[in-house]
């Protein structure tokens, strides 16, 4: 009997320490970022989604959006459309193909490492890209402005 | 052109291996500083288990086999490569390789345009563009974009052209989660195009012209499209060995003309559809019901709809579709056409009628973000034995039909 209960509490222990691991894993932001030059100041989550979507082109009245997506095999990508439109990448991923193969629109460009999306924000002023926290305190304070925070 | 079965084969076997080699892949590649090549991917397997009646996918593909499996229906390989030299301009190549009428892989041109995106919405395009007069379905080669393992014939295989030469403009406003988008387009066929082997018409100066309306929400999307061919200056190219449009004895190309003059009544096609797709959590209905009003006397007007409701379970969605076609009665024959004309085109009513259901049940199974496999089973009733939709129909045929589906798409 004893066996079974010191079992038990180390289940429940166990159990405790995944939950709080899944808490803290799910409590990561995602940072929505622009150029600092662009005069925007805050986009709504309909706003990162329209952009991020292929459905807006603009990231205010003057500047056109660039939108980047960091590859797959990261797994912020997943996370951020998770939390911006409730889908997996396999239901994006779909979407894009509809889109993208009749012409409508074509989706965010790839970047295959956070160091290219944070060259890109810097050097370009449509640019619009989402960063988890590690990734964001790499980018000078002065090139980029947090303009919607995903996951809060 | 693939000529031999080992060829054909080898064709299927390439798909095969890079179907089979998603870890290789993104959805997108760049290629240079603003060069993208994306691609899709379909290796299908189809038996229909009918003795009867050959089965076929759409117009320009009339292959099939009695009672036994094909890899040639389904499979497919597109390529895309586009350029976007700056946020406002872009342009785009498409292939497309499939089964075709010639009894081989074919590879054919299926989109060459430049984009202008000036802002506000406002969209050009102007080149070979893809048509957009079937729902959900302007991307129809496209497996991975959608659930079964083909969309409802009775609903997409009755189309001649996926896509025209011409321009379009397009202006979308957004509000909220919510954007309606119009888009205006028109030009010409601009190609020549079979609906049998052995007949090969010049659409090449036949105009066109159309409208899409879209509405997307968060969980709610409408279309609504039409769009109009006129084939006032289409010309039967060739026909040969074609009981259907052969000429009497005797018979010489003059009559052979007015032959096929007599079956373009009226030069006018048009077509129009209202779709609709919810999506709710793991809930997916989709629909879409059209009407082709045609002046052609051997294809006469018909309605075509589908329904289909899936739902998700993490990466497996089942689902389940019936769709539906149906003809008008033949009109009645107008003028004084010699009686060898008559016959041809009551010949031709009769081959091109459709009353037919078909029950679809499948899933899918998503094997990664890039890789789909499907399974799917059809139960097909058709009321007119000698149907637009099957070919070398036995006498003793009585109407019905199953097929079994595994389908395997992937993008890249």
């Amino acid at each position: 009997m004893a066996w079974i209960k010191r079992h038990c509490r180390l289940l429940q222990v166990l159990i405790g320490v995944t939950w709080l691991l899944a808490a803290s894993a799910q409590a990561e932001k995602l940072y929505v970022v622009v150029n600092a030059a662009v005069e925007v100041e805050s986009l709504s989550h309909s706003e990162v989604l329209n952009i991020f979507m292929g459905r807006s082109q603009k990231l205010d009245r003057q500047q056109i959006a660039l939108p980047l997506d960091i590859s797959s095999d990261h797994p912020e990508k997943a996370e951020f459309y998770q939390a911006l439109i409730h889908r997996d990448l396999a239901e994006v991923n779909s979407y894009w193909t509809r889109v993208m193969f009749s012409g409508d629109a074509s989706p965010p460009r790839q970047m295959d490492t956070y160091e290219q999306i944070r060259q890109v924000i810097r050097n370009n002023l449509g640019a619009i890209a989402y960063l988890p926290e590690s990734e964001l305190k790499q980018l000078p304070e002065a090139s980029y402005r947090v303009v919607h925070v995903l996951g809060e | 052109m693939l000529n031999s079965p080992p060829q054909r084969s080898a064709a299927l076997l390439a798909i095969l291996t890079v179907t089979l080699c998603p870890a290789l892949w993104a959805t997108e590649t760049k290629l240079g500083d603003e060069l993208y090549f994306s691609g899709h991917a379909t290796l299908g397997a189809l038996y229909t288990e009918t003795k009867d009646a050959q089965f076929y996918r759409n117009l320009n593909q009339r292959n099939a086999d009695f009672d036994q499996l094909t890899l040639e229906s389904d499979s497919r390989l597109g390529l895309r490569l586009s350029y976007r030299p700056h946020k406002m301009i872009g342009g785009e190549v498409q292939l497309i390789t499939r089964y075709g009428l010639s009894n081989n892989f074919e590879t054919n041109l299926f989109a060459a345009s430049a984009r202008i995106r000036p802002g506000n919405g406002w969209q050009l395009g102007v080149g070979i563009l893809p048509l957009e007069s079937f729902y959900r379905s302007d991307s129809i080669h496209v497996g991975y974009s959608y659930l079964w393992a083909r969309p409802p014939v009775e609903m997409y295989n009755f189309n001649i052209a996926n896509n025209f030469e011409g321009i379009s403009l397009q202006k979308r406003f957004f509000w909220g989660t919510q954007s309606l988008s119009g888009k205006l387009y028109g030009g010409v066929l601009g190609r020549q195009y079979s609906t049998h082997p052995n007949d090969q018409y010049d659409g090449s100066h036949s105009p066109l012209m159309g409208l899409t309306l879209e509405y997307t929400g968060e969980h709610l999307a409408l279309s609504y499209g039409w769009v109009e061919f006129d084939m006032a200056d289409e010309a039967l190219l060739t026909t040969k060995n074609n009981a259907f449009l052969a000429p009497p004895e005797g018979g010489d190309a003059a009559l052979l003309q007015l032959l096929f003059d007599s079956l373009v009544d009226n030069t006018d096609i048009s077509y129009q559809y209202l779709g609709f797709a919810y999506e709710q959590g793991p809930w997916r209905l989709e629909g879409a019901a059209a009407e082709t009003d045609s002046g052609l006397r051997v294809f006469q007007d018909t309605y075509n709809g589908y329904l289909s409701l899936g739902y998700r379970l993490d990466n497996w969605t089942p689902f389940a579709m019936v769709s539906y076609a149906h003809n008008n009665p033949p009109h009645s024959l107008r003028g004084n056409l010699p009686a060898f004309i008559e016959g041809v085109i009551l010949e031709g009513v009769k081959a091109a009628q459709a009353e037919q259901t078909n029950l679809a049940l499948g899933v899918r199974l998503d094997l990664s973000a890039t890789l789909s496999l499907k399974l799917q089973f059809n139960h097909i009733e058709e009321a007119h034995s000698d149907s637009y939709l099957w070919i070398n129909e036995s006498p003793d045929w009585n109407g019905t039909a199953n097929q079994f589906s595994l389908v395997m798409d992937a993008i890249f």
